[in-house]
């Protein structure tokens, strides 16, 4: 991408539902954006207006300096100059077309010898080598979606995305797809921005969040800022998880992997595709965190932490504090404990958590 | 079947077959405006486009007889410009039997455009294709046998028909007559095995018409 990409645009439907996004930024560069939030937030919308398939009623949309979309200067560029690759839930393969015309459909220029090779490369680097005459129909989900991703992509676009690509497969199919291309979107040299309501993508892809609810953009960061200080207990809730930290893996092995987060041992349950040395995320929600005077000894509590309290708010009918125990913590506490225990800022604290309870995303 | 009635069936078929030709290029534009665009007066337009299923098909012929004769509207410029006549020669009846199919063939091949997925058109467009490449890639292949059947339709159609075609091309052998002509004009002559000769004729050829327009609807809901 040429710059910066910076959309603002409002959208009333005919049912009343507004979408509001003020601002939503995409710097320069590589790397993958997610945008994230429930079903009906405005994701698919700001993905359309984005690709050009949807004029919003007011809005402005810029990419470095080139200008794409401007109600008040009366600018729209369309959707087929708007060098966008759009993957959709459903893939959109043209049925009509073999899959190697599919995949070359948005390639400009080249002999029909260079497009051919260039077909093969991108099937082969889809996993779907030999696949060029096949027709759509005779694909099984997960193909076709790996086909509509090489379309985007051979279309040489200046972004690339994504909207849910894989929420329509079965669970063992998108988990696949998930690690398969994995690789692709993070080492693509566009920008991807890529929708989806599942936790575990963000968390797998992204490098960038951005948080949509109820049509409004209500957060958007790097994807630790966004985990571990969400501005608002609405993000904190979609999320769910309070404390997302990077580490990496010590060792692994009969079921248990110790994983080092900044100088801090923490003990988690093993997951596959964990190798030793490898980066991954620690991800601890709040309600797993208890906090205590001293360290318990005797105890199955693998990780028990001292560190300081560094902040202390409500959220809703919780407490929620902020501990630094060499990385970001955050427990969630009722009232009540919070006032037996005596919390507060500064006090130095032991923090526990089962490492079941512990779960780690390799990267 | 003698030579005369052969020559019958090769004329009133041909006739059909180029009023179907011409009918087809603005017909798929006009049905490509009614499924993809919405503007005022539409429904004006649709209903123009009805218009000759439902009026009788003589009032039809009159209003085109009215419009290009030598002194109609259409007829005198055509005639001062290209000195082309119309009205009581063959181009008169595929100026009918086009008229009088349009409807038929429009309707059909607007639902066979509507059937297309947008969202199809809307990723080709994502991936760089202008509207005309959007058009002749992806929204006319995928509403081809909706778009045929429809020409077979109106082909079906042309071959029938008579009200508007004795109107405005009369009834001159060998010249503007065609098949549903000639069997009336036998049956006031009292011709009648003639024309029981040409009616059975002309019932073979349309069932064939018919028959095979709608396999390639059925093939392609299929």
């Amino acid at each position: 991408m040429i710059g910066a990409l910076q959309l603002s645009f409002s959208r009333r439907f005919p049912t009343g539902a507004i979408i509001q996004v003020d601002d939503f930024l995409i710097p320069e560069g590589r790397g993958v954006t997610i945008l994230f939030g429930e079903s009906g937030a405005g994701k698919s919308t700001l993905i359309r207006v984005l690709a050009g398939l949807e004029k919003p009623d007011d809005g402005r949309l810029s990419v470095g300096e080139e200008w794409w979309f401007d109600t008040e200067k009366r600018i729209d560029v369309p959707a087929s100059r708007r060098r966008v690759g759009w993957v959709s839930q459903d893939g959109l393969l043209f049925p009509h077309l073999s899959v190697a015309q599919n995949v070359s459909y948005g390639m400009r220029g080249g002999s029909k010898a260079a497009v051919k090779s260039r077909v093969a490369d991108w099937l082969e680097r889809m996993g779907l080598g030999g696949m060029e005459n096949r027709r759509p129909s005779e694909l099984s989900g997960g193909q076709q979606q790996r086909v509509a991703l090489a379309r985007a992509l051979a279309s040489d676009p200046a972004l690339v995305l994504l909207d849910e690509p894989w929420s329509g497969l079965d669970r063992p199919t998108r988990e696949r797809l998930r690690s398969e291309l994995r690789p692709w979107l993070r080492e693509a040299e566009v920008p991807v921005l890529m929708v989806t309501h599942d936790r575990q993508d963000a968390l797998a892809l992204g490098d960038r969040m951005a948080v949509m609810s109820r049509g409004r953009l209500v957060e958007q960061g790097e994807m630790e800022e966004v985990f571990c200080r969400p501005e608002s207990a609405e993000t904190a809730q979609l999320l769910e998880v309070e404390t997302l930290a990077r580490g990496r893996v010590l060792s692994c092995e009969n079921g248990v992997a110790e994983v080092d987060c900044r100088g801090v041992c923490v003990v988690a349950s093993e997951v596959p595709g964990l190798v030793k040395g490898g980066e991954v995320w620690v991800c601890v929600r709040g309600g797993d965190v208890s906090l205590g005077e001293v360290l318990l000894d005797h105890s199955s509590l693998r990780n028990q932490w001292w560190g300081r309290v560094v902040g202390l708010r409500q959220e809703g009918v919780a407490m929620r504090v902020e501990l630094d125990v060499g990385f970001p913590l955050v427990a969630l506490l009722t009232a009540a404990s919070v006032e037996v225990l005596g919390v507060t800022v500064g006090r130095e604290m032991v923090a526990a958590v089962k490492a079941q309870r512990v779960h780690v995303i390799p990267l | 079947m003698s030579s005369d009635e052969w020559q019958l069936v090769v004329f009133t078929a041909s006739m059909a077959l180029m009023a179907t030709l011409c009918l087809i290029p603005p017909g798929v534009v006009l049905a490509w405006w009614l499924a993809r665009r919405n503007w005022r007066g539409k429904m004006v337009v649709e209903t123009l486009v009805s218009l000759p299923l439902v009026l009788p098909p003589v009032v039809t012929g009159l209003l085109l007889l009215k419009a290009f004769s030598r002194r109609g509207v259409l007829g005198a410029w055509l005639e001062e410009q290209w000195g082309l006549e119309v009205v009581f020669t063959w181009k008169a009846v595929v100026l009918a039997l086009a008229t009088m199919s349009s409807p038929l063939f429009v309707r059909t091949a607007r639902a066979a455009l509507e059937a297309v997925d947008p969202r199809l058109e809307q990723q080709a467009r994502t991936l760089g294709a202008g509207e005309w490449r959007v058009f002749f890639t992806v929204t006319l292949p995928m509403a081809a046998r909706g778009v045929m059947a429809g020409a077979l339709l109106a082909f079906a159609r042309a071959l029938g028909e008579f009200g508007a075609t004795v109107m405005v091309a009369g009834n001159i052998p060998g010249e503007t007559t065609t098949l549903p002509v000639a069997i009336y004009h036998a049956v006031q002559l009292g011709q009648d095995e003639k024309a029981w000769h040409l009616a059975a004729v002309a019932v073979v050829v349309s069932f064939l018409a018919v028959g095979l327009s709608e396999i390639l609807v059925r093939r392609r809901s299929g």
